[in-house]
C-alpha cells in the first residue's frame, strides 16, 4: 500500500470543502456519533483511490455523492510499530519503524489510514475531473485519544455536573476524532453542525451561524461555518454547559467557562483586548477571522491549545484579581494563543520540516508582546532565559534541526515526523524558532521584518477571499522557500546564509575566552575561542559583537569570527588617568560616580562582555577579575549583564562581592528579579565564607530593615502586597535564606527561628492580594533548611519514630503539619501550600528524619484531587521509586501513565520519570529487569498509538534506561550476524552490538567537553584536550564469521565478569557448537527471562534459543489492527 | 414553721434571745432546770405564736390603710385571738421579774478582701444600715477594667498571632481526630496526625475558588449569578423567546451570535 513518496508527492485531488456533523455526543458512553462530507476536486483523470485519514473510530458506510457506496480498506501501522519483530528490543531499530509507519499514514506523504476505492460509477466524473462529495459515517466510542470526556462523577444531570468534551491532539492529530486529510498543507473552508443536549453549549471554530433547536426541544443543534480556508488539524470543538461570557470591550470576542467560574473568567480575560490591538497595530493587519472564541476546560491536553477561532486553555488559567503571580503567566498565555490565530492557524506550516516558522513567528511576536506589557527588563531576561534554556538542552540531548529535510538527526528519536519527536524536544524547538526569528530580527531590521510579516498576512488575506481554485490557497501557506522569497521581496536581502547558520544546522556556538590588557600598546587582547566538540555544538563563522566598558565610556567592537582565528584587538580610548575625579558614561548615556579603588590602577576597562544583544544562539563562559564583575553587577544597566554577573560571583566569595550583592538587593531601581537572583547568590557566597563571616546572616538586615514593622523590626509587617518588586523579594529572601549553613553545614539557630516568627505573625488580613504563594514559598524555605540527619539508629531496628526527631525539625513538621490541615479546611488558589507541604515532608523523608513511605503520596497522587498537588505528589513518588528501587510503585506509576483519565498527568509522570529515572543506563539496578523492557516496549509499540506525545514520551523513558541499543538485561538473540540483501553485505546484529560503542563515546566526549569548559572558566592557560575516540564502526563488515564471532564473544564474557556488580545482568557464558549455533548459559542460575527451557537443554542444547525467545514473544505481542468493512 | 427550719447564722441571735426568754418565764414560774428539747419546743412554741400576732398586727393595720402597726393592732389581734389583754398589765408589774443581759453586739464577718470587686454601693438613707449591702457592681453596673488595654504593638501582634494559631490548630485537632487521617509514622499515630485527602469530583472548584481569604464580596453574587442562570434556562420550556430577550437585555448593542436566541425548529424539516 506504500507508495513510493518521492516519485509523487502531489497528491492527484485536492479538498474544497469539508463538513463535519456529529448527530450525537453521549456522555454516558463518551460516545460521538457523526459524518463528514469531504468535497473532493480531483487532478487527474485516473484517479482510482482517495486516501483518508481516521483512527480508532468504527466506519459504517462510505458513499460517493450519497449514491454510490464505496469499498475501502483500512490499514494503520502505527498501532503496532514493530511488527512481528518483537524480539528486538533495541531503540533504534524502534524508531525506524516507528518514522516509517508514521510516515506510512502521513498525507504530507499522500498517504493515510483509510483508502478509498472509486467505485466504477464516478469514473465517468473523475475522467471529466468533476468535483465529488465523499460522505463517511463513523463513530467513537471510549476514545483514547484526540476526544476528552471529563465526566465528573456525581450523581446528577450531565449539565448541572459540569461535565464536557474537548478534542485535543498533538500537531496533526484531528484524524483521531473525524476523517479527514490530517495535514496542515490542505486548507479547505468548513461547515460544522454539532447537535448536543439543550443545556450545552457547542463550540467550535469559525462562524456562529444558527442555533436551532431539535423538534422535541430537548437538544439543540449549532451551525458553525468557516469562509476562511482552514486545514483540518486546526479544527477543534469543545461542548459543554459553558458559562458564557461576551468580551465588554471587544463583541467578537467571547469566552466559556465551566459553571461557578463566571466570575474569575471575567476578570482573567479582562486584558485580552489589548493583546489584539497590539497585534493588529503591530502587525498593521486587521486579525483574520471575524470571531475568536476562548474556552477554558477542565483537564485539558495542554495549557493552550490553538485552533482556528477559538483556543481551548486549561481552566487552571483563570485567576482571580487577588492572585499575582499566576496572571503573569496567564497573560503570556493567552497573548500567545492571539499570536498564533495570526501565524499558526491563518497561515499555517507547509510541512512539519517548515513548522518553525509559523511557530518562530508566533513565538517572536508574543514576545514583543511581553516586552509591551511587562517591560523591556522583563523581555530580555525572558530571552536570555529561553536561550539559556536552549543551550543547555542542546547540550545535554543534542542539536535542534529546525528545519530537518536536510540533517539527519543523531537523536534517539526521528526529527522528521511530528510524531516522532520527543515531548521535550518539541518544547524547546518552539523555543529555539522565537529565538531564531529574533536574530533575524536584528539582521534585517526590526522595521522589515514586521514589513515582510504584514506582506505575509495581506497575501494570505487576499487568497483566502478567493474561491476555490487549484493553488489559489497556497499563500496561507508558509515554508521555508516562500519565507525566503517574501524576505528578498520585502527587503532585498538573502537571508539563505542566514538559514544556513541557523535553520539548516543544529546546535549553538559555545565561546569561552578571556583577555588581558596590554599596557605598552594601550590594548585589550582577547582570546575568544569555541569549543566544538561538545554534543549540540555549532562551528560559529559571522560577526561578534564585543562590548568593552572603560572608563572614557561604553564602546561597541564587532569582530569577524573566522575558522582559526581566536586573537583579537581592541584598542583602549582612554589612557588610564583614574586620578582625576570625573563621572564615567555607561553605554546608556547616563554618567556615573564610581568607587574606582578596586579595580587594577593600570588598566582603564572596567568590564567587558560579548554578544550583549543576544545576536547568536551561544553560550558564554567568559573570564574576568572579580571586581569586574562586580563593577558589571552595580553599573551595567542592562539585565542581562547583571544575570551574567550574579552567575558568574558565585564562585567569588569575598567582602567585596558580598558587598555589590547586598547593594544590589537593597537597590529599588534594580530589576527585581535581578534582585531576586542576587539574594540566592548571596546565600551561596555567604556559605563559602562561612568560617569569616560577620554579623547576623546574610540578609538578615535587609529583610527587617524592608519588611520589618517600624516600632519593632524583628516582627514582619502586615502583608501588603501593593509593591510587587517587594512581594517577590518578599517570597525569595526566606529561601535564600534558609539556604545559608554555619561552620556544621546545618542550618544557623538564627535563621531558623527567624522562619518560624515569619510563620507565626503572617497576617493577610488587610491585604488587597492572597498570600498563597508566599506561604508555599515559607514552606519551600523550610524545606530548604533541612539537612541531612545525623542518624544513629541501626537501620535492622524499629524505624523511625518521633523520638529521633530534633527539636528544629520538630517545630518544622509542626509547622507542616498545621498548613497541610488547615488547607483542606480553607484550601488556597490552586493548593500552592499543600504542594510545598508534600515536597516538604518528602524532602525530609530523603534526609532519613521521617520513614520513607509511598503511602501519603499515593493518597495525593490519585485522580480527584487538583493537578498542581497530584504533580507535587508524583514528583514525590519517582523520587521515592529512585531512592528506594520500589517495584510496586514504579509499577503503579506506569499504571497510571496507561490508565489515568487526565492526559496531562500520563504526560507528566512519563516527563518527571524522564528527569529523575529510577537508573540509568549501565546501572545495575533490581528494577532494571525483563518485565519493565517488555512493559515499556509494549506501551510504546501499541497501547498508547493513539497519544504521539506519550509515546514518545515512553520513547525518551526507554532511551535512559537503556540507551539506543539491546538493554543489558534482554538476552542476546541468536542470529549474530545479519545479512543485508541489498548491499549484501553481513554484519554484526545491532542488537548485541555492547552497549559501550556508541553512547559511551558519546558520555566520554561529554565530560572532555564539561573539562574544558569547567577548566576555561578557570585556568585558561591548560586546556587538557583529551584525543577524540574514533567511532568503532559497528557495522564493520567481516568476512570470517566465526574469527569476527569469537572475538565478540570473548569480549562480552569479559566485560560481564569484570563487572560483578550489575546483580540485574545474569552473567552468561557464551558457546558455539560445531553448527555455528549459539547458545547462552545461564550461570547465575536465575535470569529474568529463561533463555533456555531446561528440558530441552537437557535433551538438545542448539536448537532453544530461538523457539523460546519467540514464545515469550508471541505471549505480549497484541494484534490491534481493526479492518471493518461494511 | 417556715422560719424554724430556714433559721440560719443570721436568725440566731434572735432566737438565741427567745430562748432566753423562755428559760428565764420557766424560772420566774418555779422551774430550776430544764431538758434543752423541752426548751426548744417552748421557743418553737412561742415563736409560732408571736409570728402568728404579727401576721394578725400587719393585716390589722394595713386594713386601717397604714403601714406602720400600732399598739391597737397589737391590742385587736391579741383580742381577737381570744386574749384577754388585762393580763398584759399584771405580768408587767409583777415582782419576781428577771433582767436579762443585752446579747452582746456580734460583728459581721469580714468580706473576703480577694473576692471584692470594686467599691460597693452604699445604702441610700431611705434603707436602714441592717438590710444586706449592695452586691458587687461589676455583677450589675459595668465591670471596670483596671488595667490599662494593651496597645503596644509587639504584644498586639504577639497576641493576635497566637490567637490565631490557637484557633486554627484547635480546628484542625478537632477535625483531625474526628476524621480520616494519615500518619508520617507508621507505628505513631498519635503524633502529627493529617487530615486525609479526599478526591473530589471536580477538584479544580476548590482550587481556583479559594477559601482561605475573606471573599465575601466575591463569592456570593458569583455562585448567585450562575444558579440563576441556570434556573433561567430551565424554566424556559416554553417561553424560549422570552428567556433568550430576558438573558441578553443589552444584546442589541452587542451583536455577538451566542447571545442571540435559539431558533425553533422548521416545521417543514421533519
Amino acid at each position: 500500500m506504500k507508495k513510493d513518496i518521492k516519485a509523487d508527492k502531489q497528491r492527484p485531488y485536492k479538498l474544497s470543502h469539508q463538513k463535519i456533523c456529529l448527530t450525537g455526543v453521549n456522555f454516558e458512553k463518551r460516545s460521538v456519533i457523526g459524518y463528514v462530507d469531504l468535497t473532493i476536486h480531483p487532478l487527474r483523470p485516473d484517479l482510482k483511490r482517495v486516501k483518508v485519514n481516521f483512527k480508532q473510530g468504527c466506519i459504517y458506510r462510505i458513499c460517493i455523492n450519497d449514491q454510490w457506496e464505496a469499498a475501502f480498506l483500512y490499514n494503520d501501522p502505527t498501532q503496532e510499530i514493530c511488527q512481528g519483530d518483537a524480539k528486538q528490543r533495541n531503540l533504534d531499530f524502534f524508531q525506524n519503524c516507528h518514522l516509517s509507519a508514521m510516515n506510512a499514514v502521513d498525507a504530507d506523504n499522500v498517504n493515510g489510514e483509510v483508502t478509498i476505492k472509486m467505485p466504477p460509477e464516478t469514473i465517468p466524473l473523475i475522467a471529466e475531473l468533476r468535483p465529488f462529495r465523499i460522505c463517511i459515517e463513523y463513530s467513537l466510542e471510549n476514545p483514547k485519544g484526540g476526544i476528552h470526556f471529563v465526566v465528573p462523577d456525581i450523581n446528577d444531570d450531565m449539565a448541572d455536573r459540569g461535565a464536557h468534551m474537548f478534542s485535543y491532539g498533538h500537531e496533526n492529530s484531528s484524524r483521531l476524532w473525524f476523517p479527514c486529510i490530517d495535514t496542515f498543507c490542505e486548507p479547505c473552508t468548513w461547515k460544522i453542525e454539532i447537535t448536543c443536549h439543550r443545556d450545552m453549549t457547542a463550540v467550535s471554530c469559525g462562524d456562529l451561524i444558527e442555533v436551532v433547536y431539535s423538534p422535541c426541544l430537548m437538544k439543540k443543534t449549532f451551525h458553525y461555518y468557516i469562509s476562511t480556508p482552514v486545514s483540518a488539524p486546526n479544527i477543534a470543538i469543545a461542548v459543554g454547559p459553558f458559562e458564557i461570557l461576551v468580551d465588554p470591550n471587544m463583541h467578537e470576542v467571547t469566552h466559556f467557562c465551566l459553571p461557578h467560574l463566571s466570575g474569575i473568567l471575567k476578570h482573567t480575560t479582562g486584558y485580552i483586548h489589548e493583546a489584539f490591538e497590539f497585534y493588529e497595530e503591530l502587525l498593521s493587519s486587521r486579525y483574520p477571522y471575524s470571531y475568536y472564541k476562548q474556552v477554558f476546560v477542565d483537564e485539558s491536553y495542554a495549557d493552550v491549545s490553538v485552533y482556528a477561532t477559538m483556543t481551548i486553555f486549561s481552566t487552571n488559567l483563570l485567576h482571580s484579581s487577588r492572585i499575582i503571580d499566576q496572571t503573569f503567566h496567564t497573560r503570556n498565555f493567552m497573548a500567545q494563543a492571539v499570536a498564533q490565530q495570526f501565524f499558526g492557524t491563518f497561515i499555517s506550516m507547509d510541512g512539519w520540516s517548515d513548522a518553525w516558522l509559523p511557530k518562530g513567528i508566533a513565538g517572536y511576536l508574543s514576545t514583543l508582546f511581553i516586552k509591551r506589557t511587562f517591560g523591556n527588563n522583563e523581555f530580555r531576561y525572558e530571552i536570555n532565559k529561553i536561550l539559556k534554556e536552549v543551550a543547555d538542552y542542546e547540550n545535554k540531548v543534542g542539536g535542534i534541526v529546525l528545519d530537518p529535510t536536510k540533517k539527519e538527526s543523531n537523536v534517539h528519536y526521528s526529527t522528521k515526523n511530528p510524531h516522532t519527536i520527543s515531548p521535550m524536544y518539541a518544547e524547546m524547538f518552539y523555543k529555539k524558532a522565537t529565538l531564531v526569528i529574533r536574530i533575524l530580527e536584528h539582521r534585517i531590521g526590526t522595521e522589515l521584518i514586521l514589513q515582510a510579516l504584514n506582506k505575509l498576512l495581506s497575501l494570505a488575506y487576499t487568497a483566502s477571499q478567493q474561491k476555490f481554485l487549484n493553488n489559489n490557497w497556497t499563500n496561507m501557506l508558509l515554508s521555508t522557500n516562500s519565507f525566503l522569497k517574501i524576505i528578498s521581496t520585502v527587503t532585498g536581502k538573502d537571508i539563505l546564509p542566514f538559514l544556513e547558520q541557523w535553520v539548516y544546522q543544529s546546535g549553538c556556538a559555545r565561546f569561552y575566552g578571556n583577555f588581558v590588557f596590554n599596557r605598552k600598546r594601550n590594548v585589550v587582547e582577547l582570546e575568544i575561542k569555541q569549543d566544538n566538540s561538545s554534543k549540540g555544538a555549532l562551528k560559529y563563522v559571522g560577526p561578534l559583537t564585543v562590548t568593552i566598558q572603560e572608563l572614557d565610556g561604553s564602546f561597541n567592537h564587532t569582530f569577524k569570527i573566522e575558522e582559526n582565528k581566536t586573537k583579537f584587538e581592541i584598542t583602549c580610548h582612554s589612557k588610564s588617568r583614574r586620578n582625576k575625579k570625573k563621572k564615567i558614561p555607561l553605554m546608556t548615556g547616563e554618567e556615573v560616580d564610581m568607587d574606582l579603588s578596586a579595580m587594577d590602577a593600570d588598566s582603564p576597562v572596567l568590564w567587558l562582555r560579548l554578544d550583549p544583544e543576544l545576536n547568536t544562539l551561544r553560550q558564554c563562559a567568559w573570564e574576568q577579575p572579580d571586581y569586574m564583575w562586580q563593577y558589571q553587577l552595580r553599573y551595567e544597566r542592562d539585565v542581562v549583564a547583571q544575570k551574567e554577573a550574579i552567575e558568574a560571583l558565585y564562585k567569588f566569595g569575598t567582602p567585596a562581592t558580598r558587598l555589590a550583592l547586598t547593594d544590589t538587593i537593597e537597590n529599588d531601581s534594580c530589576y527585581y528579579k535581578v534582585r531576586c537572583d542576587a539574594c540566592l547568590c548571596l546565600s551561596s557566597v555567604a556559605n563559602s565564607m562561612v568560617s569569616s563571616w560577620a554579623g547576623p546572616p546574610a540578609m538578615m538586615t535587609i529583610f527587617r530593615k524592608t519588611f520589618g514593622s517600624h516600632s519593632c523590626p524583628s516582627i514582619i509587617r502586615q502583608n501588603n502586597f501593593n509593591n510587587f518588586q517587594h512581594y517577590f523579594l518578599l517570597k525569595t529572601m526566606p529561601k535564600a535564606m534558609a539556604q545559608l549553613r554555619n561552620i556544621h553545614s546545618i542550618c544557623p539557630m538564627e535563621v531558623m527561628r527567624f522562619l518560624i516568627d515569619l510563620f507565626k505573625y503572617n497576617d493577610n488580613s488587610k491585604n488587597k492580594y492572597s498570600d498563597n504563594y508566599y506561604r508555599a514559598a515559607l514552606i519551600e524555605a523550610l524545606c530548604e533548611t533541612v539537612t541531612p540527619a545525623v542518624t544513629t539508629v541501626s537501620l535492622s531496628g524499629p524505624g523511625l519514630s518521633t523520638d529521633y526527631l530534633s527539636t528544629d525539625m520538630r517545630l518544622i513538621l509542626e509547622e507542616c503539619t498545621r498548613c497541610l490541615n488547615l488547607e483542606k479546611l480553607l484550601p488556597c488558589y490552586r493548593h500552592t501550600v499543600t504542594v510545598s507541604c508534600l515536597k516538604l515532608i518528602r524532602t525530609m523523608q530523603k534526609f532519613g528524619h521521617l520513614p520513607n513511605d509511598p503511602d501519603l503520596f499515593q493518597a495525593y497522587a490519585n485522580y480527584g484531587v487538583f493537578m498542581d498537588v497530584r504533580l507535587a505528589a508524583l514528583t514525590a513518588l519517582v523520587d521515592y521509586v529512585k531512592s528506594e528501587h520500589s517495584k510496586s510503585i514504579l509499577e503503579w506509576l506506569l499504571d497510571l501513565v496507561e490508565t489515568d483519565k487526565d492526559t496531562v498527568i500520563r504526560h507528566k509522570v512519563l516527563m518527571l520519570l524522564v528527569d529523575n529515572p529510577p537508573f540509568k543506563k549501565g546501572d545495575s539496578n533490581s528494577l532494571n529487569t525483563m518485565e519493565l523492557v517488555d512493559r515499556l516496549w509494549i506501551l510504546m509499540n501499541s497501547t498508547l498509538c493513539c497519544d504521539s506525545r506519550l509515546r514518545c514520551g515512553v520513547a525518551d523513558f526507554y532511551y535512559i534506561l537503556y540507551g539506543r541499543t539491546r538493554p543489558s538485561c534482554v538476552p542476546i538473540p541468536e542470529n549474530m550476524m545479519v545479512l543485508n540483501l541489498k548491499q549484501k553485505t553481513t554484519f554484526l546484529n545491532p542488537a548485541i552490538v555492547p552497549e559501550k560503542l556508541q553512547d559511551d563515546i558519546f558520555e566520554e566526549e561529554l565530560s572532555t567537553e564539561e573539562n574544558i569548559y569547567r577548566q576555561s572558566r578557570r585556568e585558561p592557560g591548560e586546556i587538557i584536550v583529551t584525543p577524540k575516540r574514533k567511532i568503532e564502526n559497528p557495522a564493520n563488515p567481516k568476512s570470517q564469521y566465526e574469527s569476527a564471532f569469537l572475538s565478540f564473544v570473548k569480549s562480552s564474557t569479559g566485560l560481564e565478569t569484570t563487572k560483578p556488580e550489575s546483580g540485574a545482568t545474569p552473567a552468561k557464558q557464551i558457546k558455539i557448537d560445531s553448527e555455528g549455533k549459539v547458545t547462552a548459559f545461564d550461570l547465575m542460575g536465575k535470569a529474568p527471562v529463561d533463555l533456555i527451557n531446561p528440558k530441552r537443554r537437557r535433551k538438545k542444547i542448539n536448537t532453544s534459543t530461538n523457539i523460546n525467545i519467540n514464545t515469550t514473544n508471541q505471549e505480549t505481542k497484541r494484534k490491534c489492527q481493526k479492518k471493518k468493512v461494511k | 414553721m417556715t422560719t424554724s427550719t430556714e433559721c440560719t447564722s443570721s436568725s440566731e441571735p434572735r432566737r438565741r434571745a427567745l430562748k432566753v426568754a423562755v428559760a428565764a418565764l420557766c424560772s420566774e414560774n418555779g422551774f430550776t432546770s430544764a431538758d434543752d428539747t423541752a426548751l426548744e419546743t417552748l421557743t418553737e412554741m412561742i415563736q409560732s405564736f408571736m409570728s402568728e400576732i404579727g401576721r394578725g398586727v400587719r393585716g390589722y393595720c394595713e386594713l386601717a390603710g397604714r403601714t406602720e402597726a400600732m399598739v391597737s393592732d397589737v391590742a385587736i389581734t391579741l383580742i381577737n385571738m381570744g386574749f384577754n389583754i388585762g393580763g398584759i398589765e399584771q405580768h408587767i408589774k409583777r415582782s419576781n421579774k428577771s433582767v436579762f443581759i443585752p446579747p452582746t453586739q456580734v460583728t459581721a464577718a469580714p468580706i473576703h478582701k480577694t473576692l471584692q470587686a470594686g467599691e460597693k454601693k452604699t445604702h441610700p438613707t431611705h434603707i436602714p444600715e441592717h438590710l444586706p449591702q449592695f452586691p458587687d457592681p461589676h455583677t450589675y453596673i459595668r465591670t471596670m477594667t483596671h488595667q490599662q488595654p494593651m496597645n503596644e504593638y509587639q504584644l498586639m501582634r504577639e497576641k493576635a498571632a497566637s490567637q490565631k494559631r490557637d484557633v486554627e490548630r484547635a480546628l484542625t485537632r478537632f477535625i483531625a481526630k474526628t476524621g480520616n487521617t494519615q500518619h508520617l509514622f507508621k507505628d505513631d499515630t498519635t503524633s502529627f496526625p493529617l487530615i486525609a485527602i479526599s478526591p473530589s469530583p471536580r477538584p479544580y472548584l476548590n482550587a481556583l475558588l479559594p477559601k482561605d481569604q475573606d471573599l465575601d464580596a466575591q463569592e456570593p453574587d458569583q455562585v448567585y449569578s450562575s444558579v440563576s442562570k441556570r434556573r433561567l434556562e430551565s424554566q424556559t420550556d416554553s417561553g424560549i423567546q422570552s428567556s433568550a430577550s430576558q438573558e441578553t437585555v443589552d444584546s442589541d448593542s452587542i451583536d455577538n451570535p451566542y447571545l442571540r436566541p435559539v431558533k425553533l425548529p422548521k416545521k417543514r424539516k421533519r
